[in-house]
């Protein structure tokens, strides 16, 4: 492979055409007179409370949601990780929310919540509530989630438990509220444990939303994505590696 | 000049023979791998290097005398830029009110001293542009990754689409997910593993990393680079951001506690 050095050629034309028409022009007035008025907060070190209060309340929430996934998830659950993990190569929408009911009971909760909102998903959450035998009370909101999905309406307003389900380390019950049809809030009234752990769910959220636990795939790939590395990170890196077999099969071929 | 490449960690990927050709650059302080599978004349790969050097030239806040360090440090006026540098600054501009602000090239701190680095969406661009000389060539089917934000055109084997890993942020040779991409498709990751928390939340002026990795699928570089840096200031609101404000686009994210969310679209591009 060739890698050449600093190019001494004169640059090339801009391949894309530059128009700047008046509104650019007006945006970009405006971007000059905020440019000085904006890097100065940062220059003088001062924050924003309140967005940084907001920021870290958001990423509380999901170190929470983790804290509730770790004591709800069981050990019959984790076998069901290693089915449904193998199912998800296969590239089915459905597996993928039957991965994130298996991650727990809280984003079980979650995930109904996004089947339930998509009117094509309602399957796909009849299935999970199928699967997720262990997580009783996900399997309520998940059922409920998909019955209403198909039936075109929303959530019922109110607070709802789950029964009881015995794990391997003890009984789980989790409280769902729905305000304004959206799930709002899941609380696991019952753990093993018996510590009362909660999460407020960012109710516009949920409907986006899939959740699964990381896996690490040894799968044959032509590129790999990940942050930005350097030029000497880049020679010890898994694209530097494809590359340099990239360059050989297209020498073979060219010599065969 | 042939370069010496060192596998430390990796054995050789298995790969079919092929036609085309892999050329890798060393621009702008990383490494730009373009991958063609058809047969191009070399004035192509000569003319996206030089491409390449010259978006290095005047975009490189590491340079002093670049335009975009001088536009920066107050050296030079709006007047005296090429309509070129105008464009990617009205494209910092377009992309602070898009992502209300979570991407601000105006509050980074910059190595040639100043708080303005668009090297957040330069990249994404830039590649873009390649793409088109690349196509203005003939090629048809060809990945460039830059630094891990790649764009692919075509298939990578008659009838198969691309085969993109997302990489782990733990295990460097494995992948947290794969993503298929045929005709034209782009990716980008924002992530802490490889250079520290150096993602700067503009809200506060000071660097983030609540979340392990973020990457972003969808039509264009540009913007897969720019949502990528905008979603992991965001946090995991910012798959909601993401989901409401560009359907066209999707995510995957990796969390402190290695959980992977992802917004519901991304089912659409992966195959493992």
């Amino acid at each position: 492979m060739d890698i050449e050095p600093p190019t001494t050629f004169p640059p090339p034309v801009s391949p894309q055409a530059v128009e700047i028409d008046a509104a650019t022009q007006q945006r970009l007035a405006r971007l000059a007179a905020s440019r000085v008025a904006r890097t100065q907060p940062a220059a003088s070190g001062q924050t924003t409370p309140t967005a940084r209060q907001r920021k870290r309340h958001a990423a509380k929430g999901s170190r929470t949601a983790a804290v509730l996934m770790s004591i709800t998830t069981t050990a019959g659950l984790t076998a069901y990780f290693q089915h449904a993990n193998t199912a998800a190569a296969s590239n089915n929408a459905n597996t993928l929310t039957g991965v994130a009911v298996a991650s727990g009971a809280a984003s079980a909760t979650t995930a109904a919540a996004t089947t339930a909102t998509t009117a094509t998903a309602a399957t796909s959450a009849t299935t999970a509530a199928t699967t997720a035998t262990t997580a009783t009370a996900a399997t309520t909101a998940a059922t409920t989630a998909a019955a209403s999905a198909a039936a075109g309406s929303t959530l019922a307003d109110g607070t709802y438990t789950g029964a009881t389900a015995t794990n391997k380390w003890g009984p789980v019950q989790v409280e769902i509220t729905v305000t304004n049809g959206q799930i709002t809030e899941v609380v696991a009234v019952q753990t093993p444990t018996d510590d009362r752990k909660s999460i407020s769910i960012n109710a516009s959220a949920t409907p986006t939303l899939a959740s699964e636990v990381l896996t690490a795939q040894s799968a044959n790939i032509d590129t790999v994505s990940g942050a930005t590395y350097t030029s000497d990170s880049y020679k010890a890196s898994l694209q530097s590696a494809i590359d340099l077999a990239q360059a050989t099969a297209a020498q073979a071929s060219v010599t065969s | 000049m042939t370069a010496t490449l060192h596998l430390h960690q990796h054995e050789l990927p298995a790969v079919r023979a092929r036609g085309g050709r892999t050329h890798v650059e060393l621009v702008m302080g990383m490494a730009v791998s373009i991958d063609l599978r058809d047969e191009v004349s070399e004035d192509a790969v000569d003319e996206v290097v030089r491409w390449l050097h010259h978006v290095d030239d005047t975009f490189s806040t590491y340079k002093p005398e670049s335009p975009i360090s001088r536009f920066g440090t107050g050296d030079a006026t709006l007047e005296e830029l090429s309509d070129e540098v105008i464009n990617v600054l009205a494209l910092c501009e377009e992309l602070y009110e898009d992502t209300d602000g979570a991407f601000d090239a105006f509050v980074v701190p910059a190595p040639n001293g100043s708080s303005f680095d668009p090297s957040g969406v330069v990249k994404g661009w830039s590649i873009e542009r390649a793409a088109e000389i690349l196509e203005r060539h003939g090629a048809v089917n060809f990945c460039i990754n830059a630094g891990g934000d790649i764009t692919v055109r075509g298939h990578a084997h008659p009838g198969e689409p691309w085969r993109i890993g997302i990489r782990h942020p733990d295990q460097p040779g494995k992948s947290a997910a794969v993503i298929a991409g045929a005709h034209r498709l782009a990716i980008a990751t924002s992530a802490t593993y490889e250079r520290g928390a150096h993602i700067i939340d503009p809200t506060t002026g000071e660097p983030t990393a609540d979340l392990a990795s973020v990457t972003i699928v969808g039509p264009d570089l540009t913007y897969t680079d720019a949502y990528a840096t905008a979603v992991f200031v965001m946090g995991v609101d910012g798959l909601n951001w993401l989901a409401q404000r560009h359907p066209d686009y999707a995510a995957f994210i990796v969390t402190r506690d290695d959980s992977a969310l992802s917004t519901s679209n991304l089912a659409d591009h992966r195959v493992g």
